[in-house]
């Protein structure tokens, strides 16, 4: 009987492992296709569901054969690489007016050809051994850049063939930068295919900026993508990628897909501290762009994002008051309605405190207006303790506002001790304060 | 032969039951599993079919774009020689993602791009700016744009730059006021006279109105350093009336904030003449400190050690320039901060102040971990442990744990401390930390 137990249990145990191989795949083929599916939403191709192997606008576009222009002859290419180390060896470091223009004309001409045209001059010129090593590197950098801009994987083709041209590893690493860039804008997980699989060989090129230029372009369509980038391009700096995903939301839809994205991500996260630390981060610049809407576009938005209760402790972390805003009231509001009363206090207390530093009369207006209640009372104690250092008078004022308690005991206090005591006169009004409110 | 056969047919019977039984769980296994896997490759192989063919799509589609960007390129080399309006809101992504890519971006755009500014007259380049503002373009887009317009317009005309973006001065914008700080400078260099009476006329107006607890307005403060940078050298009498006129407390950040030229070695003469003559003595220090960390933002460490061999020092003001050229050189940037970043730091005081370096090591330690800003508690604290060994005492890591305990966690600062190798040291520091 032990023996189809073992047998049945090394079926199960080969299945389970082919089975999550699988699923694996199948996993990165959905993400893949869904993609894909945007990119081409974003090209303007729809599908029927019905049908989903049809699209539905593509044959009325109509098909048109891309024209090559005209070929830059090798010996074309030559003469401008000469012309310009004899224009640098002149001291030219900046290209003037006539320079630019022939700058400019050579990588049209470098563009109008193809893939084949591209390779073959690059043979022909890195054979050339009139030309300066240093200018050759330069132009073909540039063109392939150049090229990377509209067709970043021929780019990469290009450049993976012809790496050994490049002993500049700062050419060579902004073609790889540009063409990855490029590709990672429209095709992330094209172009983390191609890091995963040719990386390698490149490995010294493929720096952290290069990385991040990867995670910025791929967030200002895919930000979901860009949180996957994250998570597998081995960075050393995880945060400065991920404020690069936030700094790229600028507008309430694109903030709403980079939360989405953050809520995907997070699910694929274990460790409890990397989680915390990416959500914070994520939140507090959501938070901090959506000041930037305004309180009305920002509540809408929050309204349809429906933030979990931690996430609204972090994106309450990220609210700042903005210079001469008059939204700053509503936020504090916001703050004692949306949080629970333990963190809502110190939340309010951190934004009143930084709005009186820095428009003290503004924050003062606010507060003679605001409806009584815990919001109130805590800003109330921000306030008075902040003013304490340069007009303790109307800090005491404020400070005996608040009910009597516990609250108002510790603000009297703390206003006390922020009392500036700078001459004989502050020494003794400040005693004065002290004794009308039985401070010791 | 027939009966024996017989007599055994009961017992095969008997036995086929129990071998199907006991072939059950296997089979029944190999059913389940293989179902299950088919059912996945099935999925997987109509996934990658549906992929290969919206790949298919999506190439032909770019195929046809690419022939569209062609044409648009084209038709924007057109424009970009021959004055046909600009299309500022495809340009703004362009330099976005330029900025963003960390590679060079659209080359060929950008050069294009840069032709036409400067083909552009200062009217045009005005007009293109009030063209931009009309646009509503996300914040980051207009701040890519508005500086490469600025730019040729400073050098052409600053004035007319500090008249456009007077109004808005209000807005709280560090990049324009920057501009108009550069514009400031530049036309005082031009006419000092008329550069002044614009600025006093903006202070006159109320927009460097302070709206602070503190009564200060950095951006004035800014402006300030941006004219004395201008009126150093060419006026110095002017210069120091016109630090003397302003509070007090504010004169070390004006005269800090100042715009030095490096090249022109009587500036620092003046410059410190100015602040030793008008800046009170308890400010003198954050004066040039402030000013040393313009000088290592503008060119490294070893602009900040031109600048240190240029005046002359009390070692209290050495010691804040070389630190706050040190916080402005590891703070300035969101990243992480890695050994090498400390490598160059520890190298440069060595070079500087010797006896300073393990204390200047652990402030940059300690205010990395703060808020794990820079770096993790955990791994500063290992880095203090580190240098602290690799320099034979325990300055750094004593250091450290003063640092840790007066700003963030005296806590953890006592568990670091019992790593404090000398153990009179360590029993004086965890008595400070009781």
């Amino acid at each position: 009987m032990k023996t189809p137990i073992a047998v049945t249990v090394a079926i199960l145990a080969s299945g389970a492992g082919l089975g999550w191989n699988a699923h694996h795949r199948l996993a990165t083929l959905r993400l893949t296709h869904e993609q894909l599916l945007a990119t081409a939403a974003q090209l303007g191709i729809g599908f029927d569901p019905a049908h989903p192997g049809e699209p539905l606008n593509l044959a009325k576009r109509g098909r048109q054969s891309r024209e090559f222009g005209e070929h830059l002859a090798a010996a074309e290419f030559i003469a401008f690489a000469q012309d310009m180390a004899a224009y640098k060896e002149a001291g030219g470091n900046q290209l003037d007016g006539p320079m630019q223009q022939r700058l400019i004309e050579f990588m049209d001409r470098m563009m109008a050809l193809n893939s084949a045209q591209f390779k073959a001059l690059i043979v022909e010129v890195s054979a050339n051994p009139d030309l300066k090593d240093e200018i050759r590197q330069d132009l073909l950098g540039f063109s392939i850049m150049t090229l990377a801009n509209e067709q970043p994987q021929a780019a990469l083709a290009i450049f993976t063939e012809s790496a050994g041209l490049f002993t500049d590893a700062g050419i060579g690493g902004r073609v790889l930068a540009t063409a990855l860039a490029c590709w990672a804008k429209d095709d992330p997980i094209g172009a983390l295919g191609w890091v995963h699989k040719q990386g390698g060989k490149f490995a010294l090129l493929i720096g952290e900026s290069t990385k991040l230029g990867m995670i910025s372009s791929a967030a200002l369509q895919y930000p979901k993508f860009a949180f996957k980038l994250i998570a597998e391009l081995s960075l050393n700096d995880p945060e400065h990628a991920i404020q690069s995903v936030v700094d790229a939301a600028d507008s309430p839809q694109q903030r709403s897909a980079t939360l989405a994205g953050l809520r995907s991500y997070l699910a694929t996260v274990t460790d409890d501290a990397a989680r915390e630390l990416v959500a914070s981060r994520v939140l507090h610049g959501l938070a901090s762009g959506s000041m930037g809407d305004g309180f009305e576009a920002a509540s809408q938005w929050l309204n349809s994002v429906r933030l979990t209760p931690a996430e609204l402790v972090n994106f309450a972390a990220g609210l700042s008051p903005q210079p001469k805003s008059a939204d700053s009231g509503r936020w504090i509001e916001w703050l004692g309605t949306a949080l629970p009363p333990d963190q809502a206090g110190e939340r309010i207390r951190t934004f009143v405190s930084i709005w009186t530093q820095n428009e003290c009369e503004a924050a003062g207006l606010w507060l003679g207006s605001a409806t009584d209640g815990p919001a109130k009372n805590m800003a109330i104690r921000a306030y008075a303790e902040t003013v304490a250092s340069y007009q303790p008078e109307v800090a005491a004022q404020w400070a005996l506002t608040l009910p009597a308690g516990d609250e108002r005991d510790a603000t009297l206090k703390q206003v006390l001790a922020n009392w500036p005591k700078t001459d004989a006169a502050a020494i003794e009004a400040a005693a004065a304060f002290a004794k009308e409110n039985g401070i010791e | 032969m027939a009966l024996s056969r017989i007599d055994r047919w009961p017992q095969r019977c008997y036995l086929y039951p129990v071998n199907i039984i006991r072939l059950l769980p296997p089979a029944v296994a190999l059913v389940l599993v293989g179902t299950w896997l088919g059912i996945v490759h099935l999925t997987i192989a109509a996934i990658d079919g549906q992929n290969a063919m919206l790949r298919t799509h999506i190439e032909a589609a770019r195929l046809l774009s690419t022939k569209g960007v062609g044409s648009q390129t084209k038709a924007f080399d057109k424009f970009s020689r021959d004055g046909t309006p600009l299309d500022w809101r495809k340009l703004a992504g362009v330099v976005v993602q330029m900025q963003k890519s960390g590679g060079l971006g659209d080359l060929r755009t950008m050069v294009h791009l840069q032709q036409r500014l400067r083909s552009m007259t200062p009217e045009e380049l005005v007009s293109a700016l009030d063209e931009i503002a009309t646009l509503e373009l996300p914040a980051t887009s207009r701040a890519a744009l508005e500086p490469l317009l600025i730019a040729p317009l400073l050098e052409q005309e600053p004035a007319l730059v500090l008249n456009r973006l007077a109004p808005r001065l209000g807005d709280h914008d560090e990049a324009i006021n920057r501009q108009l700080a550069i514009a400031l400078k530049a036309c005082a260099k031009r006419d000092a006279g008329q550069a002044t009476e614009w600025f006093d006329q903006q202070v006159a107006a109320g927009n460097f109105d302070s709206a602070a607890l503190n009564g200060r307005s950095p951006t004035r403060l800014q402006f300030e350093g941006a004219l004395l940078g201008a009126l150093i050298t060419a006026e110095p009498t002017t210069a120091a009336e016109r630090l003397a006129a302003l509070p007090d407390d504010q004169r070390a950040e004006a005269i800090g904030n100042a715009a030095l030229c490096p090249c022109t070695k009587g500036d620092l003469s003046n410059f410190a003449n100015l602040i030793r003559s008008q800046v009170s003595a308890p400010d003198q220090a954050a004066a040039f400190a402030r000013q040393a960390g313009q000088w290592v933002a503008l060119g490294g460490y070893a602009n900040a050690t031109a600048y240190l061999d240029a005046i002359k020092f009390t070692p209290d003001e050495r010691l804040a320039c070389v630190e706050q050229a040190v916080a402005t050189q590891v703070f300035s940037s969101n990243t992480r901060l890695t050994t090498a970043d400390l490598e160059n730091l520890r190298a440069w005081v060595s070079s500087q102040m010797p006896q300073e370096t393990a204390s200047v090591t652990a402030k940059v330690l300690c205010t990395a971990a703060m808020n794990k800003r820079k770096l993790d508690f955990v791994q500063a604290a290992e880095l203090a442990v580190q240098y602290s060994r690799a320099s034979g005492n325990d300055d750094v890591l004593v250091d450290f744990v003063d640092n840790w305990a007066a700003r963030a966690n005296k806590e953890e600062a006592r568990e670091l401390a019992a790593k404090i190798n000398d153990a009179k040291r360590r029993a004086a520091t965890l008595k400070r930390l009781e």
